[in-house]
């Protein structure tokens, strides 16, 4: 998130893939994915340890300190 | 004749040959590999989302999911824990409700745990799952899975990636021999005589990946295990010959020019 941004706009800090993020508060996992500039293909989520499927990304709110993961699929045999 | 075909659980294929989709040297390659392999079922696996390079290409910009029946896998987990988690997240992205199950404690052979493999079977089965069970060639423990309700068994020729072939025969017979399930032979294919050896052994198909990905020509190795494949199929079906001490002529015995009688 830009500097400017975040004089306007209160902040809160998650955890996402194992790495500190700062987002608008009241965020959702859509929210985050459209910040990261992500339309993933397959992608699913998991929010403190709890499945979110895509069908959910835009109604599930993130909070302080929660630990957010993106998984998608990779090559692998 | 009717068509020969592989039923895996509640799905029918006609290719016996499942592709693995990792360590190729571009997308480009990995699709042109599978087209050339013939493949339907194609391995996935699943991992976090590259944040830091969003716009990046992925496996799914040339992975045709209409076409390739898409097989997640559980590679990297340690435990069966992590092995169910795995399988419930590729549910959850819409993929088919079935695994290749693999649960790997140990990074240098990459030997899968048989105790914790037969756990997350019993418990994925039991959540409607069908469980592809990547294993060690232990006859005893491919009953207990198909006893457990696993769709295949999936016992490794020789480790991951090593090209070492079939290492593992005669417990891999043993397996074949006993099996009410189709027997999928995993990892340790080299060459195409390996994976031809191990269908004219009656194994139901191979899943390959390194030995198409890593080969100096990966669309044409993938064509030579599709070839391979086809014809230990079809010398299994046709029924080898028995191996004898000692040699049978294959002209007659009568009739030489020359003989006295």
């Amino acid at each position: 998130m830009a500097e400017d941004a975040a004089s306007q706009v209160e902040l809160m800090t998650i955890v996402a893939n194992g790495q500190p993020w700062h987002v608008p508060r009241e965020s959702t996992i859509a929210d985050f994915l459209g910040q990261l500039a992500l339309t993933p293909g397959r992608v699913v989520a998991m929010l403190d340890g709890t499945i979110i499927p895509r069908e959910r990304f835009a109604e599930t709110r993130l909070h302080e300190g929660c630990r957010l993961e993106l998984v998608t699929m990779v090559g692998g045999g | 004749m009717t068509e020969d075909l592989l039923t895996i659980g509640s799905r029918t294929f006609r290719s016996r040959l499942l592709l693995g989709t990792g360590k190729y040297r571009s997308f480009e390659e990995m699709q042109q590999s599978l087209e050339a392999s013939g493949t339907e079922v194609v391995t996935v696996a699943l991992r976090r989302l590259d944040l830091s390079q969003p716009g990046q290409p992925t496996l799914l910009d040339y992975l045709d999911t209409e076409r390739y029946t898409i097989l997640p896998n559980t590679a990297g987990c340690k435990t069966a824990e992590e092995a169910i988690q795995i399988a419930h997240l590729a549910a959850a992205m819409g993929l088919p409700r079935w695994v290749k199950l693999e649960v790997i404690p140990d990074p240098d052979y990459l030997l899968p745990d048989p105790v914790a493999t037969l756990e997350a079977t019993r418990q994925l089965v039991k959540e409607g799952f069908e469980v592809l069970p990547y294993i060690n060639a232990d006859p005893v423990l491919a009953r207990r899975l198909q006893d457990a309700g696993a769709v295949t068994v999936m016992p490794l020729g020789s480790p991951i990636g090593s090209g070492q072939g079939l290492l593992n025969l005669p417990q891999i017979q043993i397996i074949i021999e006993q099996a009410r399930v189709p027997v999928i032979v995993d990892a340790g294919i080299g060459a195409p005589s390996d994976a031809a050896f191990a269908m004219e052994l009656g194994a139901a198909a191979c899943l390959i990946n390194t030995a198409v990905a890593q080969a100096g020509n990966p669309v044409l190795m993938a064509r030579a295990m599709k070839l391979a494949i086809e014809a230990g199929r079809a010398a299994f079906l046709a029924g080898r010959i028995p191996r004898r001490p000692q040699a049978v002529p294959s002209s007659p015995l009568t009739g030489l020019v020359g003989s006295p009688s």
